[in-house]
């Protein structure tokens, strides 16, 4: 079949602005957005620069967006990628929040430097390191064996929301690991790895918009373990930054009203920081004028006993849960002495 | 001369073995890794299988049994001082990573739970479900990143700075930045790994052109066993891709045209799991004699009576694999596989501390090998599967303490040579555009030619043939033009490199099978059906002389077990 390829070129050295590059490539029926690429690189455009390695999703170096959508280029069919997007030519660019280097090679340091950030190795209490191996469960290993099979492609953080509004928020990939290592029964740092990554950047800089869910090849489902991460965090009392008192602050507001506060959010959020609210003034200003002001005067909805009373049961049932995991932990702590 | 770049010890390669070596060696001296790809895009995080040791956690299991399974498999040709050492710190290698938080595999009391692979006699192999490479491969790059040792990523080193009779550098090209660099220092390490790519169709990836091999051989160094090719006998048709042994391991059948488990014919009691080598042959067998499936050039790899649960559990990544490469689902569906390209057991000859040795068998100064593309030899005629993880971990290991000891003991030797501009005159040559071959054209010749007259079946007219083939290939090669001459990620420029890696060695590979008149593990000549321990039970070398390739052999080391007849 043939296939049209729109290819963005770009080299950092040389131009100022990217252009877009048609190429069309005769492959079988079976081909993968790779072997097109390398189709045009070896028959028709030497100059055409991509990464790739394994050819069988596992080395992570051929992340880059097809139409839009982070994707990896060896396990991407063309044929069926026509198809879902019914168009007749494919977008190939490079991924998002990374320099370009040149064509789809971005430059992956950003990437390296927030993992680096969240010391993604296994910290074991040194004076209890056995002979042999550590004792770890099936269960254990099953829990946390889908994030540690993350291939640090860099998908996430290419397609990742929180990244784009904040260059110092260390992205799903990192975060993920994170979670790994704190759950990890080998390691010793529970505590302080759980402080790390609460820290500013960290955890809470999520914006929850799935799209590292989305577009993980192997399904490290990021932002799950990133909202694990601020449950720890909250879970340990560590309630005293912006993340934790947004979450706080708007759990209380809707129990007390039934719907969201919004001029009372934000300082609930920022807590006693003249400097934190007196930021926020210039953005109120802007949506007065714009006719965005929330109301001033916040009354409870009708049905507030209703919600009210979900509040209750939710907490009935976190209270039956823990006391459940408290007796099983037991039994099983007994069961082995 | 001034040397702005400049370690005590360089690691060519970041995969396994060379990262093991380094973070080793970086326990005594100043040390730098460099590396084409970033080391997380290595070639071992493809491996998949596992990983073997003599535990023992299910059965009762002994180093000396694992040895005797290894020395079998290599049809007596490994040398058994290194196999005892493989086995005998494989343990420690396996807990060492377990310590480092791999997340192994687990049987219901927590220990490490382990399969059977083709050619062991036990349930011997550690494996993180089927992802054990990557697994292994990322906690070692975590130790790597702990220790913050130096990492110069997609770097492609060009040359070994040789002088006096020692190596004191390496020439590299900085592939993001387009320049030339110069590396100082006082001991290297070739770690690049497989050769895979020199044939056509292979389970390795585009990065395994055996550049290692090239820059010893062009030394006057010597390659050791280099006829020796393993073919898996599970590719996925046609792609190449590896389906792992642990599929067989777990109870999966091999099944020709005629529905028949046709190993009972080849290996009646190991069936599937006999060595790899055998099964290939027992393949491709069937497949000569029509009786592939719907008599085209593959059969089925059966795993539908496994179940899904089990699939799941332990084959997770080949139900993924299968399912996006080729729309498959092994639940429902048999796989069509043929032997594919899978490893070398030949490499660089090194002694046991993976010294890089001379023509003569004498250590050669401050040049050490380790890996895959180092021979040492454990893997002897034919490499079990599960062993090449351990030689990686435990030969490198080894390597970088030698190489450690090696540093602290000698100073920096004066480079007094012109490497920089002769290097810089060669890649201005290169970049001017005046030639006139195309890589791709060259490049798909010479893997056409190797994949018909150096496959799993040789023969001595054909290997001529093979052989006059490189020959003029390599003459069109000092002809190539560079299509691309930008000077920022040329990723055209590597391949052309890596093709000039490949055809130098490609004729190493046609000339010893050449030479090798008998059939042994992976060699299959058919004009010599039988293995000859009178005339051949000997190691081959070939390396340069004047210009040709030059035959020697090394005598193999055997300790504790006797040569007999090879049944599975
Ligand atoms: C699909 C597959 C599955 C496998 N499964 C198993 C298994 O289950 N068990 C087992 O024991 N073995 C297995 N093997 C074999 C095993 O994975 C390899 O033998 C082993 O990983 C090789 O490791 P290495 O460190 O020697 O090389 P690699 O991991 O290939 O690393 C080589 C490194 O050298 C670099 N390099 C190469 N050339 C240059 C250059 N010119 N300049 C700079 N850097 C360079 C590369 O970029 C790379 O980083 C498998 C192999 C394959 C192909």
């Amino acid at each position: 079949m043939k296939v049209k390829l729109k290819i963005r070129k770009f080299e950092a050295k040389k131009d100022t602005l990217p252009s877009y590059k048609t190429y069309e490539v005769e492959v079988p029926e079976t081909a993968t957005l790779l072997d097109c690429l390398d189709k045009v690189k070896w028959y028709q455009d030497a100059s055409l620069t991509y990464r790739r390695n394994c050819k069988n999703s596992i080395c992570g170096s051929c992340a880059m967006n097809v139409n839009g959508r982070t994707i990896l280029a060896c396990e991407t069919h063309v044929k069926h990628e026509l198809t879902v997007s019914k168009r007749n030519e494919l977008i190939v660019e490079p991924m998002n929040n990374m320099p370009v280097l040149r064509d789809l090679v971005v430059d992956m340091a950003p990437f390296w430097d927030a993992l680096q950030a969240v010391e993604p190795w296994l910290q074991p209490d040194e004076s209890k390191v056995p002979e042999k191996e550590y004792l770890q469960s099936k269960e254990e290993v099953h829990l946390l064996d889908k994030v540690a099979g993350c291939i640090m492609c860099g998908a996430c953080f290419g397609a990742c929301n929180g990244r784009e509004a904040e260059e110092k928020f260390l992205g799903p990939a990192a975060l993920a690991r994170a979670w790994r290592y704190t759950m990890d029964s080998r390691d010793a740092r529970q505590k302080d790895r759980v402080a790390l990554y609460n820290e500013p950047h960290g955890a809470w800089d999520c914006t929850h918009c799935f799209f590292c869910v989305e577009v993980c090849p192997v399904n490290v489902a990021p932002m799950d373990q990133i909202l694990k991460l601020r449950k720890m965090a909250m879970d340990a009392g560590m309630t005293n930054n912006p993340g934790a008192r947004h979450h706080v602050g708007f759990e209380k507001i809707i129990e007390k009203s039934g719907w969201l506060d919004e001029v009372k959010l934000p300082v609930v959020s920022l807590g006693f920081n003249l400097i934190g609210q007196l930021s926020m003034i210039p953005l109120g200003v802007r949506m007065f004028t714009k006719g965005k002001m929330p109301h001033l005067i916040h009354t409870p909805i009708e049905k507030i006993k209703e919600v009210r009373d979900i509040y209750q049961l939710a907490r009935e049932e976190e209270k039956q849960q823990r006391k459940m995991l408290a007796a099983a932990i037991e039994r099983k702590t007994r069961e082995k002495l | 001369m001034v040397f702005i770049l400049q370690h005590d010890i360089l690691i060519v390669g970041g995969g396994l073995a060379g990262m093991r070596a380094a973070l080793e060696a970086s326990k005594y001296a100043d040390t730098a890794i460099v590396s084409k790809t970033h080391p997380l895009r290595c070639h071992s995080v493809a491996a998949e299988g596992g990983i073997a040791a003599a535990l023992g956690n299910t059965v009762q299991d002994s180093w000396e049994d694992h040895m005797y399974d290894t020395v079998k498999g290599s049809d007596f040709l490994a040398d058994q001082d290194a196999v005892e050492i493989l086995v005998k710190e494989a343990p420690a290698a396996i807990y060492e990573f377990e310590h480092w938080g791999v997340l192994f595999s687990r049987l219901d009391d927590g220990r490490l739970a382990q399969r059977f692979f083709g050619g062991y006699a036990k349930p011997r192999v550690c494996f993180a479900s089927d992802k054990t490479g990557h697994a292994m491969v990322h906690e070692l790059y975590a130790q790597i990143m702990k220790r913050m040792t130096k990492v110069y990523e997609e770097w492609y080193v060009l040359d070994l700075i040789i002088e006096d009779n020692m190596c004191k550098g390496i020439v590299a090209w900085d592939i993001p930045n387009g320049k030339l660099e110069v590396i100082r220092a006082k001991a290297v390490l070739l770690a690049t790994g497989a050769y895979g790519r020199v044939y056509n169709t292979t389970s390795n990836d585009y990065a395994s052109t055996g550049d290692g091999l090239a820059l010893a051989l062009h030394y006057g160094l010597p390659l050791e066993d280099m006829e020796f090719v393993q073919f898996h006998p599970t590719g996925l048709y046609s792609l190449g891709l590896l389906v792992t042994e642990a599929v067989r391991g777990e109870g999966g059948y091999l099944i020709n045209g005629k529905g028949e488990r046709f190993m009972k014919k080849y290996a009646p009691e190991k069936m599937e799991l006999a060595p790899r080598d055998i099964t290939s042959r027992a393949i491709e067998t069937e497949i000569k004699q029509g009786r592939g499936i719907n008599e085209q050039p593959y059969v089925y790899l059966d795993l539908r009576h496994l179940g899904e649960a089990k699939i799941m559990e332990k084959l997770p990544f080949v139900r993924e694999m299968c399912r996006k490469q080729m729309g498959i689902d092994v639940v429902k569906q048999p796989i069509p596989v043929r032997p594919t390209v899978h490893y070398s057991m030949g490499g660089v000859a090194t002694t046991n501390e993976g010294e890089v040795i001379t023509s003569e068998l004498k250590p050669f100064s401050g040049l050490y090998a380790a890996g895959e593309c180092a021979c040492v030899s454990v893997h002897g005629a034919n490499r079990l599967g599960a062993n090449s993880l351990l030689e990686c971990v435990v030969f490198g290991k080894r390597a970088g303490a030698a190489m450690g000891n090696y540093a602290k003991a000698t100073s920096f030797a004066e480079i007094k040579g012109d490497w920089f501009p002769k290097a810089e005159e060669c890649m201005r040559a290169l970049f001017s555009g005046n030639g006139k071959e195309k890589m791709i054209t060259v490049r798909t010749e010479m893997q056409n030619a190797m994949t018909e007259h150096c496959g799993i079946f040789r023969e001595e007219k054909s290997l001529k043939t093979g052989i006059t083939k490189i020959k003029k290939l390599q003459q069109r090669y000092t002809n190539i033009i560079l299509e691309d001459t930008s000077r920022t990620f040329n990723t055209h420029l590597v391949e052309v490199l890596e093709l000039g890696s490949m055809l130098t060695y490609a004729e190493a590979i046609l000339v010893s099978a050449l030479n090798r008149k008998e059939s042994r593990g992976a060699h299959a000549r058919t004009d010599y059906l039988k293995r000859d321990d009178k005339n051949w039970l000997k190691h081959t070398l070939v390396y340069k002389k004047n210009n040709e390739l030059a035959i020697g052999y090394r005598p193999v080391v055997i300790t504790r077990i006797k040569p007999e007849e090879r049944k599975y």
